[in-house]
């Protein structure tokens, strides 16, 4: 059982090509609205984390996915006994997601590692291939397959330890120790605060803001 | 209502409490209206060889910038922030950086959660809401771009 894809449908919108001029600069700008996209395939190469097995709860996130309906999958999976009982709790599960469903994608790993705790985290970025056939609609004129790379992210979490010194790992949130390679950015990062405490002082964080400003 | 969604309108007292009865039970809206502004997102530490996408600067500049660090400015890695909308943009401008690298360049990417502020002001000084706040989550990105070590 896979997440759904709800961005499968042939009247997506054409994809804007401003954010890599180098990558897309084949795609047929003008003759647009010429042409219509009947198909749509993607690579289904294999994941650009290595050791990972091949059954693993897999979460393709799209860009019209809703975050609670892949949440609510994902967690129960990964909460322990699902509703019949007698199946275990996952150890791992894989986020990934290409091109504007990116954003989405690491909302998804960051509210779930807000959830279920503890959890090992392994980003990776690779470009992805996308082959679209468009045909003409007017009649007479071939239609043409394009290539196309889109960036994309793949996130691993896990309930088990992972290599610290894979590029791109980062310990528990709930850990505040942190280790030498990956605490590079870690300063960056909020220090772990409970969810519930935002909504009873918003005037306090007003007045935190300020202080950290200054 | 709609003379209520006129600002010149609303300060008339007796169509005021209309919001408070029943007839729009799904909207949990003060009757004070109010103006959502956006504060600029919490000061990051900054280095020299810190970058921060936008979605407001052109892209081959931003591009360009990660370039000269690495290769004029002599820094061994650099870190590519993007935060929320900017976070595709901070991807792509990683993944084109170590694609012209031939391979030289590696990556690694962390992200996080940023918690960012709203103010809401009142349309109207005169009525009685005061000014508020609120916060609201957006998803980061940190791209740690480095030449590894030879050993």
């Amino acid at each position: 059982m896979k997440s759904s894809n709800a961005a499968s449908s042939p009247v997506m919108e054409p994809q804007s090509a401003s954010f890599n001029p180098d990558v897309l600069s084949s795609s047929p700008k003008l003759s647009q609205n010429n042409f219509r996209r009947v198909s749509r395939t993607e690579d289904s190469s294999l994941y650009p984390i290595p050791g990972l097995a091949a059954d693993i709860l897999h979460m393709r996130v799209k860009e019209g996915s809703k975050i609670r309906n892949l949440l609510r999958f994902a967690t129960a999976r990964m909460q322990g006994e699902g509703e019949d009982g007698n199946r275990t709790s996952l150890r791992q599960v894989v986020f990934t997601g290409s091109d504007r469903g990116v954003t989405k994608t690491i909302t998804c790993v960051e509210i779930l590692k807000r959830k279920v705790g503890g959890l090992h985290q392994v980003s990776k970025l690779y470009y992805k291939t996308v082959s679209e056939v468009w045909e003409s609609t007017q009649c007479g004129a071939p239609g043409i397959t394009i290539q196309r790379t889109v960036p994309a992210i793949c996130i691993l979490l896990s309930k088990d330890p992972l290599d610290p010194q894979e590029p791109g790992y980062q310990p528990p949130q709930t850990a505040s120790v942190p280790t030498e390679d990956a605490g590079r950015c870690r300063g960056l990062l909020r220090p772990g605060q409970s969810p519930s405490s935002q909504h009873t002082a918003k005037r306090l964080c007003l007045d935190e803001w300020t202080k950290c400003a200054q | 209502m709609t003379d209520l969604r006129n600002p010149g309108m609303s300060s008339i007292p007796q169509t005021a409490p209309v919001h408070t009865d029943s007839t729009s039970p799904a909207v949990e809206m003060d009757p004070v209206e109010y103006t959502l502004r956006k504060r600029l997102p919490r000061k990051l530490p900054k280095r020299r060889n810190d970058v921060y996408v936008n979605m407001k600067t052109d892209f081959r500049a931003q591009l360009a910038r990660c370039q000269k660090l690495l290769e004029g400015g002599g820094h061994r890695e650099i870190c590519v922030h993007g935060l929320g909308l900017a976070i595709n943009r901070a991807i792509n401008i990683a993944l084109q950086l170590q694609a012209s690298s031939q391979g030289a360049l590696q990556l690694a990417a962390n992200t996080s959660t940023v918690e960012l502020v709203d103010d809401l002001e009142p349309e109207d000084p005169d009525e009685a809401g005061e000014p508020m706040t609120r916060t609201r989550n957006n998803s980061a990105i940190h791209i740690k771009v480095f030449y590894p070590d030879p050993q």
